[in-house]
């Protein structure tokens, strides 16, 4: 067996290692045209020539100091886990300023092949770049790609393989300027002797870090070699007049401001004035607010407009089976009940959920690769301050429209864990995939599109008081930076393939979820256990939110999936269809108001857990159930 | 040359960078997105609330959106 090379992507947010991470697997990666929207590792397999690779797609970051926790997930990996080859993902269009990554990545000393990344968009800013010259000097293959249409890709993947199989360099070492060369040299021969197999990068490498941070995590703790380059820091303190950190950032500054002066230059740039003129529209304060609301609008119409029209579709079509075993019913009952749970679970998933998750995911897809994302956040900045939050993070929240687990991971683009922490409270607020499919679907049975809407307002609301209750026990928020990358078309090929893995995702991992539960709430149903749970909640259910007594049971068991709702509830209530559902108007928007806000769903849950630890979680858990009582009850008295 | 904020800049002029006031945690981040010291750059014309929109000349970068309180400790001169 020959041994499996792991290739790891490595580059500056927004570079599009997801999109060539996407290209380069069948596996779909989170990708978008926002800073740091894949902060989880993803792997893939690819097969090249035969042979088998571990390609990683490592989250994006501006150097290999971490400035936030996606950079530290980055950084540990490559000092961590075996790389044989480092896929150094390059912006084009911003050549000078990734190229600072450049440079430090090739401080490691692994193999490297660059991915000039975006070719086309360098094109059209009128940079006109020389990869043959790049190569001359740090000695190592460049391939121009522009991943979002798949173009360069294959000769890339052909270039890592040679390099891999046939063996291939770490980039040239660039020299600093001569001062903090000497003595990142000192503290080199120094560290040698505690650079040993398996760790990894150069002494070097390890040298610069310590030079930069006092705290570097990788090296063994030696008193004598702190004390040493606390010795140094001060010395570049005192001769430069920055901090060790900064004098060091600027040497990797000046070598690609100079690299890049190299290898590239610039011819015209008459092309970009209609993307900038567009943008000054859509970054406008006034009207691009007004964009912004008309192009929610269509977002959330085209979902319920699409999702109503699916939907009508396959009903007729789910109905007809139902006729098909009700023999059972008196035969074997217990089969009935079964085949029944089976088929209720089924058609709620197809006949309900899907069609408004299809038009989400596809809308999604396309959004996310345009940049309108990243806009967003700019317009949004002053909003979100009222909250006690800054633009960023409505990335995570739009994400969070999706699903909320990877908007929890999302997080990670916030740079400290105040904010970090307050936007993954809030996100189980935002309704998710599963519970869009359940707003719309109730509300177009029962209240019409108004109803929807009146669900989102109040999820701004309750998004926007609980923000402010909760910065009373928190901090103040620190200020935003935040990239706007260039508009760019995206590619409808990408987007169908995207919505494909979340749908395929949907059917291959929801859906027997879905049946099996709604198998398992049948026969909790046959056995009387659902009357007990419900009689116990029914001082909370029936009482409090004035809700029929047979959703207690309904509500318990959709914290694991809350798709169920919709399906156990037209089961429990003993209903042929949703707009059979024996509830008042009233009782429906109190239902949907509750399952909309009332505690995250077990998988979030978990990661809430795992990232926060179990002290959020559970406040997590209090806050959303506080919040979704209130809520159903200002419903329940006022609608 | 007198020295004023980038909040305070005037719109749609190229200023020059001279100093980061900000403590060493967003200095660090507004250096690593690519804004130095010396750097030119031109402040797009934006509202009295939400934050700043900049481009980096000499880098010819993307434009980057700083908070109002951040642009206030970015002293530059025209």
């Amino acid at each position: 067996m020959k041994k499996a090379f792991t290739i790891a992507l490595v580059g500056q947010p927004n570079s599009g290692k997801s999109t060539l991470f996407n290209v380069l697997a069948d596996r779909k990666a989170m990708a978008s045209n926002f800073s740091g929207t894949s902060v989880e590792i993803s792997r893939t397999e690819m097969m090249a020539r035969g042979r088998i690779f571990h390609v990683v797609d490592l989250p994006g970051i501006y150097s290999l100091n971490p400035g936030d926790e996606a950079e530290n997930v980055t950084l540990r990996y490559l000092m961590e886990q075996p790389v044989d080859l480092i896929v150094n993902v390059v912006d084009a269009s911003l050549l000078s300023r990734s190229l600072e990554l450049t440079v430090e990545l090739g401080e490691l000393g692994i193999p490297m092949v660059i991915a000039l990344n975006m070719w086309d968009e360098a094109g059209r800013k009128g940079l006109r770049i020389y990869p043959e010259k790049l190569e001359e000097r740090l000695g190592i293959r460049v391939r121009p790609t522009s991943a979002l249409y798949g173009k360069g890709v294959t000769r890339l993947v052909e270039t890592s393989y040679r390099c891999l199989v046939g063996g291939c360099e770490a980039p040239r070492l660039l020299r600093y300027t001569s001062h903090v060369e000497d003595l990142v040299r000192n503290l080199e021969e120094r560290i040698k002797p505690m650079v040993r197999p398996p760790m990894r990068g150069t002494s070097r490498f390890y040298a610069i870090k310590l030079l930069e941070n006092p705290d570097f995590f990788a090296l063994p703790s030696s008193e004598a070699l702190a004390a040493y380059a606390k010795g140094l820091r001060r010395s570049i303190q005192a001769s430069h007049h920055v901090d060790a950190y900064e004098a060091v950032s600027y040497e990797r500054h000046h070598l690609s401001m100079k690299l890049t002066e190299e290898i590239s230059h610039f011819v015209d740039r008459r092309s970009r004035s209609l993307r900038d003129k567009l943008d000054r529209y859509l970054l406008h304060p006034i009207a691009g607010q007004f964009f912004m609301l008309l192009y929610l609008v269509f977002f959330f119409s085209m979902i319920f407009l699409v999702g109503n029209l699916l939907s009508g579709l396959m009903e007729p079509l789910l109905q007809r089976i139902p006729a098909l075993y009700a023999g059972l019913a008196n035969t074997s009952p217990f089969w009935w009940h079964t085949v029944n749970g089976a088929y209720q679970g089924f058609a709620g998933a197809l006949g309900i959920v899907l069609p408004y998750f299809l038009p989400l995911s596809f809308l999604t897809a396309l959004f996310m690769d345009t940049g309108y994302l990243a806009r967003m956040a700019f317009l949004m900045d002053g909003v979100m301050h009222r909250v006690g939050l800054h633009g960023k993070s409505v990335a995570p929240f739009i994400m969070g429209l999706g699903c909320s687990v990877p908007a929890i991971y999302a997080t990670r683009i916030l740079e400290n864990r105040r904010d970090r922490t307050l936007t993954a409270l809030l996100i189980p607020f935002i309704p998710c995939s599963a519970r869009t499919a359940v707003i719309f679907a109730l509300a177009a049975a029962f209240a019409g599109p108004w109803g929807a809407v009146f669900v989102y307002l109040l999820v701004a609301v309750v998004i926007g008081l609980t923000g402010k209750w909760l910065t009373l026990f928190l901090g103040k928020p620190i200020g935003l930076v935040l990239e706007i990358p260039e508009l760019r078309v995206p590619s409808p090929g990408v987007s169908l393939n995207k919505t494909w893995s979340m749908i395929r995702e949907f059917i291959f991992v929801a859906v027997p979820f879905l049946v099996a539960g709604s198998i398992g709430m049948s026969w909790l149903e046959m056995a009387g256990v659902d009357s007990v749970v419900n009689d116990s909640l029914s001082p909370f259910v029936n009482s409090l939110l004035g809700l029929p007594v047979a959703l207690g049971a309904v509500l318990l068991f959709a914290f694991f999936r809350k798709e169920l709702v919709l399906i156990m509830a037209v089961t429990a209530l003993g209903a042929g269809s949703l707009t059979d559902l024996p509830m008042t108007a009233t009782q429906v928007m109190v239902f949907v108001v509750f399952v909309t806000f009332y505690f995250p769903c077990f998988s979030t849950f978990v990661v809430m857990w795992r990232e926060f630890g179990a002290r959020i979680a559970w406040a997590s858990a209090v806050v959303s159930l506080t919040v979704a009582t209130l809520a159903a009850l200002a419903v329940r008295f006022l609608w | 040359m007198p020295q004023i904020d980038l909040l305070h800049a005037p719109d749609d002029r190229e200023v020059t960078v001279k100093d980061i006031l900000a403590g060493p945690c967003p200095r660090r981040r507004l250096i690593s997105m690519g804004i130095h010291p010396g750097d030119r750059l031109i402040k797009y014309r934006s509202a009295h609330w939400g934050p700043v929109l900049v481009r980096n000349v000499t880098q010819n970068a993307t434009r980057i959106a700083i908070g109002r309180g951040l642009a206030r400790k970015i002293i530059v001169t025209p």
